[in-house]
């Protein structure tokens, strides 16, 4: 099979829209204009810390930040150079959307996860987080040297 | 006379595509505000990201970052922040249908129905996270 | 007679290195379109004009040209309907000008022929006869063999004209209308040509090919199916049962 880079890149582009699609409008709205704005009883403090050291909340809120971020790489990476033709700086657009995504997911969500998590179940998780954020980031970050043959004529 | 011309060997025009050219009519400018959204997907994800961390830092910290949350300023930017992803949702969903064709019986299921089922269940799924987020879950 | 200005893109090799306008008064009949009105330049005014043509009826692919900036066969657009005036005419974007409003279209010959538009087979049926195909099977493909090759949709796709190398829409749009065919076997051969980056990955959805395609193809459609169809062959492929 042909080198995997793309559809691998616009699958997880397609799910990350997909998910931020179905998710952000309402997750947005409620904590974020109707909380502050008190027209919601939202959670205390306590009640919202326990929600958020589930494991699957953990698991979807992992893949909601992770995807989302991965849809805007992607995205924008083809924003700058169409809307801009950046083709010269292609190499570098690819190192910096795809791998401020690679930092994120590798330095501070497990960082993040883990600091809510008051019990010490860093090891599974945290292993989940490392392993997935690093195949895809080599992925990207691989397409970063390969775009470079893209010329423009 | 073009001085340059030989006779026979046609001297091709090539139009060089303007930098701005997605500003040049109504369709191409509907298409960058599309892709644009994607710039507040990301703050969104961020935001999120930082507000769990803030969480994790204790109540008094969360307690300042609701009360940022509340400031005026913030809750228009954040109602920006919120239309740009309506319109992130509106346009993905109705576009869904175009690259998942289904067949029912031999006869193509038309893109209509299709969006239609995308957004009753864009519905449903804010229905849940609604309910996650208000306390429904255990 | 009420009269209507044509604004017409010249561009004469031998005499000029840029392009320019030049304004011509014509009659503004009625049952005209912007094509009888270029007839009516080329036979009364002006015989230098230069322009492709053929059947005049929105068959041939040939008139395809950008009135008031927006692809258009100037056979099925009325005069009238073009507007006020001046009506604007330029040949069609994103293929380079030989003359006037004249582009050469040897880009999209090559990718066309490069995506093999034709039926493969594994081997052909040894008795006489033809292969039998029910309605439903071709209700798969139908729509996309109406491509008349007007490049309205080259023209109105913006990643065409920045990136050379695109293979663009009515190639892919023609990939899909063998890959669906159910007498053809070229589907994973077509996919290794079309799943590059200038097949199509640096499509971004602009959908402006299936609006202005005056035959309803809809190659955006068929390009967002390509790629969905592309990632679950590569998802396929990663399985151990999936390697044929």
């Amino acid at each position: 099979m042909r080198s995997p880079r793309e559809p691998l890149l616009w699958t997880l582009f397609s799910a990350g829209g997909t998910i931020t699609a179905f998710v952000l409008p309402a997750l947005v709205a409620l904590l974020w204009i109707a909380a502050p704005l008190g027209w919601t009883n939202t959670l205390g403090y306590d009640e919202l810390l326990d929600l958020v050291r589930h494991p699957l909340a953990r698991l979807l809120l992992f893949g909601l930040i992770g995807l989302s971020l991965f849809h805007w790489a992607h995205r924008f990476r083809y924003t700058l150079y169409d809307g801009l033709q950046l083709y010269h700086l292609n190499q570098l657009i690819a190192v910096l959307t795809y791998g401020m995504v690679e930092v994120v997911r590798v330095r501070r969500l497990p960082i993040q996860l883990e600091g809510i998590d008051a019990a010490n179940r860093r090891g599974r998780l945290g292993a989940v987080n490392r392993l997935l954020s690093t195949r895809v980031g080599r992925a990207s970050l691989r397409s970063a040297g390969a775009e470079g043959r893209r010329d423009r004529l | 006379m073009n001085p340059d011309y030989t006779p026979y060997h046609p001297k091709w025009h090539r139009r060089r595509m303007p930098i701005f050219w997605w500003l040049g009519s109504g369709p191409y400018i509907r298409f960058i505000t599309r892709e644009l959204t994607s710039l507040f997907v990301a703050y969104a994800a961020v935001l999120l990201l930082a507000q769990l961390w803030i969480l994790s830092r204790g109540p008094a910290a969360y307690e300042r970052f609701l009360e940022w949350l509340a400031s005026p300023a913030v809750l228009v930017a954040h109602a920006v922040v919120w239309l740009a992803l309506l319109f992130h949702t509106v346009t993905w969903l109705w576009l869904a249908p175009k690259a998942l064709v289904v067949q029912l019986r031999g006869r193509r299921v038309p893109n209509a129905l299709v969006a239609a089922v995308h957004y009753g269940a864009w519905v449903i799924a804010s229905g849940l996270v609604a309910w996650f987020v208000m306390g429904g879950a255990p | 007679m009420k009269m209507v200005s044509l604004e017409i893109h010249r561009y004469r090799p031998e005499d000029e290195t840029e392009p320019t306008w030049q304004r011509y008064e014509v009659p503004l009949r009625t049952e005209w379109m912007v094509l009888d009105a270029l007839n009516y330049i080329k036979d009364t005014l002006d015989g230098t004009l230069s322009y492709r043509w053929a059947c005049r009826m929105g068959v041939c692919g040939s008139c395809g040209m950008m009135v008031n900036g927006e692809p258009t066969l100037t056979c099925a657009m009325y005069l009238e309907a073009a507007g006020p005036g001046p009506i604007r005419v330029e040949p069609l974007r994103g293929f380079p000008v030989i003359r006037d409003l004249v582009g050469d279209l040897t880009d999209f010959l090559e990718k066309l022929g490069r995506v093999r538009p034709w039926i493969i087979r594994k081997e052909e049926k040894p008795q006489q006869g033809e292969y039998l195909q029910t309605p439903e099977a071709l209700a798969e493909y139908k729509q996309y063999s109406m491509c008349i090759n007007c490049m309205l949709c080259y023209a109105a796709c913006p990643i065409y004209e920045l990136e050379p190398e695109f293979i663009g829409p009515a190639a892919i749009a023609l990939a899909q209308r063998y890959n669906l065919d159910s007498r053809d076997h070229g589907a994973r051969e077509r996919m290794e040509i079309i799943s590059q980056e200038e097949g199509i990955w640096s499509c971004t959805f602009v959908g402006e090919c299936s609006t202005v395609c005056p035959k309803n193809v809809d190659p955006a459609g068929a390009i967002q199916r390509y790629k969905v169809a592309a990632a679950s062959a590569w998802f396929r492929s990663l399985l151990p049962w999936g390697k044929r």
